[in-house]
This record gives C-alpha cells, sequence and structure tokens, in this order.
C-alpha cells in the first residue's frame, strides 16, 4: 500500500496505515487539548450551507468546483466531528451503523485544506460569522500530526525551532552579519549617507524582526526600512539571537506557533527592547500580534507593524520622501493577514499618498481584497504552483490587469513570492515591490533626526 | 377518527413537542454558555472585542446593505423568506391566540392580508431555495438530506396551513389542519436538535468564532503530550 502517490505535496514521513483510526484519535486529543470543541459544536449544528461564502471564495469563483466552497471544505471535518465526537452522532452509529471515516475522505481532506489560502475572505460575508480558516487549520493541525504536512513548511520550521541557525532560511549569523555590511555600503554607495544595521543594541525602543528571506531575496525592502530608521531617529536593533519574523505555526500548528513567538519575546527581553517591529510581512505581524499576550504571557511588548511605524513618521514629518522620484503608475495589493481585519489599510495609503501621485487601487481592497492565491502558507510548497497560478492567483492577475500599472506594491514575503509567479507566469508587465522598496528610492538623506 | 388525531396533534402532541423544543433550547444555550465561558477562560482572550461582535451580528440580522453584493437574487430570495418564516408564526393571529390561551402571554398580531403575503413569499421563496439545491451543481454539491428535509417541512407546514385557511381548500379542513399541525410539531422539535438551532445560536456564533482564536497557553505541547507521550518531539 502505498498512500504517498495520493498526496498532492511531499511530505518527510506521511502515515502509510491505519490512517483512519490514528486520525480520530489525534481529532479527539485536540478536542481536550484545545479551544476547537465548542467552535466544531456550534458549527456543525448550524451550518446551512447557503453558499454565501462560495460566491465571495476566489477559489470557486474561479474553479467553478463545489468542493471549493468553503462551506463544503468545513463540512469534511464537521460531519466526522458530528459523527463521532457528538452524542447523537454516537447514538445513529450504534443504532444505525453511520459509516466510519474512510480513506478517500482523508485525502480529500489534504488536498482541499491545502487549496483554500486561509485568505478569510469567506468569513467576512458569512451571515452566521463561521470562519472556515479555523476549520481549516484544525484539519492541517490533525493531520500534521500524522505526518502529513507540506516538506517545505516542515523543513523551515524544524531549521526555526530546532536547527542550528534557529531561521527558516537557514542563514548562519555570520552570513547575516556580512549581508548587513554588504548593505550598509550598498545605501551609502546609493544614497550616499552610512546608515547602520544595528545588531543586538540594548535598551532599543523597537526589536526589529524580518522575515528572514528578506536578508536574501529583499534587500531593497531592508535598506527602505534601515533608511527611514536613521532619518527619523528612531532606535532600533536586529536581534542576533533571533531574527526571523516567520511563524508557518500559525497556518497548521499551536505548539509552533506558541514556541516561535516565545523565541522571539525571549529576545526582546534579552536585549530589553521596549516594542517588537515586524518587517514587511502579513502572517509574520499576524501570529506575533494576534498571539504574543496569551503566547508568551505577556502583554508588556506592542508589536508594531513596519506599515505602522513608518506612516506615523510620515505624518509627524520625520521623514522626506520626493515626490518626483516615482513617476510610474502604481497600485497597491492589501495582504489578507493585516488587511482582512482592517488594520493595516490606511497607514500604507498614507504612505503612498504622501509621495507617489499616479496610484490606482484595485477593486476590492483593504479589508475586502482579493488574496494573492499564496497565503496560508502554500506559497511555499512547489507541487501546489499549477494550482497557485492558474486558479487561486486568478483574481489578482485580473485586478491587476485591469488596473494597467507598473509596479505592484505588495508588502509581504510571501504575497511577494506569489505575486513574482504570478507575473512570471502570465507575463503580466508590470513589476512588484515592497514598500519600502521604494521608499528607498524617495527617501531624502538629511542626515538623519538622531538629534531633533 | 381525523379529528380526534388533531385534537391529539393539537393538544398532548403540540405540548410535548413545544416542551422538547423549550428544554432543547435552554440545553443548547446552556451548553453553549458554559463552553464559551471555558473556552473564554481557558486561553487569554484579552482581544475579544464585544462590541464589533455585537454590531456585526446585528448588521447581519438585518443584512440590508450586504444583499446587494455579490449574490443579490439569492441574497435577496433568502433574506425574503427568513422574514415570513420569523414573522408569520409568531405574529399570526390564530397563533397568537393559541399562546394567550396557553400561558396567558398576548403578543401583537399582523393582519390577515399580511399574513397571507408573506405566507405566499415563503412558499415561493422556499421553492427557489429548495430549487436551488436540487438543480444547480454547486447547490447538490453542499447540500446534505438535513438541508432538504428542513426546507420541505417549512413548506409544509406553510402551505398546509395557507391552504387549510382558505375557502378554496380542496382537501377537508380537517385533514389539512391536520398535516398543518403535526409538520409544525416536527419543526418545534427540530428548532433546537438540527441546523435549525441557528435561529437560537445566531447570537452566540461571532463570539464562538473569537473564542476558537484563543489558543491556550500550552495547548501544543498537551496535544504533543497526549499523542506521542512528549511535549517536545522531533518536528
Amino acid at each position: 500500500m502505498s498512500e504517498k502517490n495520493k498526496y498532492p505535496f511531499s511530505s518527510e514521513k506521511p502515515l502509510e496505515y491505519k490512517r483512519v483510526d490514528e486520525f480520530l484519535r489525534i481529532f479527539s486529543v485536540m478536542l481536550e487539548s484545545t479551544n476547537y470543541g465548542p467552535v466544531l459544536d456550534t458549527y456543525s449544528r448550524v451550518s446551512m450551507h447557503c453558499s454565501r461564502c462560495g460566491s465571495e471564495c476566489m477559489l470557486y469563483s474561479v474553479s467553478n468546483d463545489p468542493k471549493d466552497i468553503p462551506c463544503y471544505r468545513s463540512s469534511l471535518l464537521l460531519n466526522i466531528y458530528r459523527r463521532h465526537f457528538t452524542a447523537w452522532g454516537k447514538i445513529k452509529n450504534t443504532l444505525l451503523g453511520v459509516r466510519a471515516i474512510t480513506e478517500s475522505e482523508i485525502d480529500e481532506m489534504i488536498e482541499s485544506y491545502y487549496h483554500c489560502t486561509m485568505c478569510g475572505r469567506c468569513t467576512r460575508y458569512c451571515p452566521f460569522g463561521i470562519d472556515h480558516r479555523l476549520v481549516v487549520r484544525l484539519g492541517r493541525y490533525i493531520l500534521s500530526k500524522m505526518g502529513i504536512v507540506p516538506k517545505n513548511l516542515q523543513v523551515s520550521v524544524r531549521e526555526q525551532l530546532q536547527g542550528a541557525t534557529g531561521n527558516t532560511s537557514a542563514i548562519p549569523l555570520k552570513a547575516l552579519r556580512d549581508n548587513l555590511e554588504f548593505l550598509e555600503e550598498e545605501i551609502e554607495e546609493i544614497k550616499g549617507v552610512k546608515v547602520t544595521f544595528p545588531i543586538d543594541v540594548q535598551d532599543a525602543e523597537y526589536v526589529f524582526f524580518a522575515p528572514v528571506s528578506d536578508y536574501l531575496v529583499e534587500a531593497e525592502t531592508l535598506m527602505g526600512i534601515a533608511c527611514v530608521m536613521h532619518e527619523a531617529g528612531v532606535s532600533w536593533t536586529i536581534a542576533s539571537g533571533n531574527y526571523d519574523a516567520i511563524n508557518y505555526g500559525l497556518f497548521y500548528d499551536d505548539g509552533h506557533l506558541e514556541e516561535i513567538i516565545g523565541n522571539m519575546v525571549k529576545e526582546v527581553k534579552r536585549l530589553n527592547g521596549k516594542k517588537i517591529l515586524i518587517g514587511e510581512c502579513g502572517h509574520a505581524y499576524m501570529s506575533a500580534w494576534k498571539f504574543s499576550p496569551a503566547f508568551a504571557d505577556s502583554d508588556e511588548y506592542p508589536i508594531y507593524h513596519i506599515l505602522e511605524l513608518t506612516s506615523a513618521l510620515v505624518s509627524e514629518k520625520k521623514i522626506q520622501l520626493d515626490p518626483t522620484v516615482i513617476t510610474e503608475k502604481v497600485t497597491y495589493h492589501d495582504p489578507c493577514n493585516i488587511a482582512r481585519n482592517g488594520r493595516i489599510v490606511a497607514q500604507p495609503r498614507n504612505i503612498i499618498h504622501a509621495f507617489i501621485k499616479n496610484f490606482i487601487e484595485m477593486t476590492p481592497r483593504g479589508d475586502d481584497n482579493y488574496c494573492c492565491g499564496g497565503g496560508g502558507g502554500t506559497v511555499t510548497v512547489g507541487e501546489l504552483k499549477p494550482y497557485r497560478m492558474d486558479v487561486a492567483g486568478k483574481r489578482k492577475v485580473e485586478q491587476l490587469r485591469k488596473t494597467n500599472a507598473d509596479i505592484v506594491i505588495t508588502p509581504c514575503a510571501n504575497c511577494k513570492k506569489q505575486m513574482g509567479e504570478l507575473i512570471s507566469h502570465h507575463k503580466l508587465n508590470i513589476q512588484h515591490a515592497g514598500l519600502h522598496d521604494l521608499i528607498f528610492k524617495a527617501i531624502v538623506m538629511t542626515g538623519g533626526n538622531h538629534d531633533k | 377518527m381525523i379529528n380526534e388525531m388533531l385534537m391529539f396533534a393539537r393538544g398532548p402532541l403540540f405540548v410535548f413537542c413545544s416542551t422538547l423544543m423549550v428544554l432543547g433550547i435552554i440545553r443548547l444555550v446552556v451548553i453553549l454558555v458554559i463552553n464559551l465561558h471555558g473556552s473564554i477562560k481557558n486561553a487569554g482572550c484579552s482581544d475579544i472585542t464585544y462590541r464589533d461582535t455585537v454590531r456585526e451580528t446585528a448588521i447581519w440580522m438585518l443584512p440590508l446593505r450586504r444583499l446587494f453584493n455579490t449574490s443579490p437574487v439569492f441574497s435577496t430570495v433568502s433574506f425574503l423568506f427568513h422574514v415570513g418564516v420569523i414573522v408569520v408564526p409568531l405574529f399570526l393571529l390564530e397563533h397568537v391566540l393559541l399562546l394567550e390561551n396557553g400561558t396567558g402571554i398576548r403578543l401583537w398580531n399582523i393582519p390577515g392580508n399580511v399574513a397571507d403575503t408573506l405566507t405566499g413569499m415563503v412558499l415561493i421563496t422556499g421553492c427557489i431555495l429548495l430549487l436551488y439545491r436540487i438543480m444547480k451543481r454547486s447547490g447538490r454539491g453542499i447540500s446534505s438530506f438535513s438541508h432538504y428535509f428542513i426546507l420541505v417541512i417549512i413548506l409544509t407546514v406553510f402551505a398546509s396551513g395557507y391552504v387549510a385557511a382558505s375557502p378554496y381548500n380542496p382537501i377537508s379542513y380537517t385533514g389539512m389542519m391536520l398535516c398543518h399541525v403535526l409538520a409544525g410539531n416536527i419543526l418545534l422539535v427540530l428548532i433546537p436538535f438540527s441546523r435549525l438551532s441557528h435561529a437560537i445560536v445566531y447570537p452566540f456564533i461571532r463570539l464562538v468564532t473569537l473564542s476558537g482564536w484563543c489558543f491556550p497557553y500550552g495547548g501544543g505541547k498537551k496535544a504533543n503530550n497526549k499523542i506521542f507521550g512528549s511535549e517536545q518531539i522531533e518536528i
């Protein structure tokens, strides 16, 4: 028996035998150890499958496959819950011999739960307020304990929590230091000002955590951030013990989520920092902002996204952006994890309007935006690329085409990767960039506000 | 015989079903409140925004501004259906009198012609919803037996009540009324014990969702311990 062939992505050690028994056993443990029980109990009672979520889901709107309707996706797990973990389900099992889960149901869940990008648009439009992301996440959580988790996610988390480098891209500290030195030289060469990337500064106002992949592939984003900090005289530091904001636990595992947040807060404590600053990343901000109070057992470190800080600095006129530098037509993509809850929608626009004159909005946008198609960790899964390009990302491609823009601002590491692949796959005549990439080009370096 | 059956359905059976419904609703709400309290207490849910939750719930109870976003026809049909399904059973004169006789509580009642119009609206919109579930691939894909059954029972209650009260009743009043009362009794029992419980649970659902996002501290380790026998596992 080789179940491996059925999986839509490669896993390191997926459980191949007795999957049904194991699924039920783990499901039962999850109900005891987490808060999912009342959620499933309520959702399974009330879900009327009105299909309103389907009319708002970008996946279903493209695939037209009923299996992509969010309430159908959720029902895969909710039906199992109803059959095996409710009193009525147990009575029916005994009296009527209701069927047990089948192997094919497990396979369907695996595929379905990793097609969903957990963008949350369905929840916004559900008349009941059912959050299908929660159900998808629990499904992934249970499957991950059976070893069924995309290899890339697992390898990244392993390196971050148990590896020598402590970050998802396995960048050693020495390489990070070399890279930052190189970026400092680049800034000096381009801007004519010596700007430093501070490491391990005690008592800094902000301890900065970027998605670590930015240190490899998004140099301009980091240089933009460094210039903003330098120019505004913000006290900040990168922490040598932990410099990765990525938290894939958000997508499939409570334990990983908690541990990664714990490590982040531990590092802030070590440096006696005051606030946590997250770089241009959606899920990293969401996981830190939402879960650090509960998981790190501390409310003492307020969480800020870099766009919040930069927007405030723009409003306070602590940085100056030259409005003549960016002349191209620019649009803005709202990453789901910072925009869906309405937290970071106005701030990037405040920055954009300060120096970009030729700006066009997408429709829909803000908290109503379409996902880039690579959310929920799916962008890391190579095997899902065809689905991400032709189904999940199709609405975003249509949006980009309609704007006829030259540049799409994408202030999220995951979205950037997906956007780059979409642009290349669909041969779009547009470039993607982080907002701080453009800020880097436009910022006027006056020598900094250190003494102001 | 049929008269006796009607008397039984209107009498002891109705009392039994109503009692079952009330007890079921109490059970439902008590379980929900206990679960919610446990969840919120379990995990430091410091960011639950009660005011926003109540506001969002209230907005969706009268979603006039949201009907026309993407599926205006379906949303309007569904909205009109719900208006009729809630208003007619509660405020029809005959039902108001029934309640007054049984409990002494007198509710406001709607005029007969309004009740007839709303009933017609429920029948038309209910049939559209049923046809959607039968005819459309997406509707079939997401519908189970209970979705069809609940709609059929609701349509039966409204259609039989309408016909029984109509002067053009092709069948006997007693027979049609028996059908109405029996289907109504089934509906009463279904309210707390089926998907119809959304009528009761609705005000709590958004709060349940928020509490679901409050993951308890140490929950992951606890789960690992129970699954693998160790809090720390090799990833």
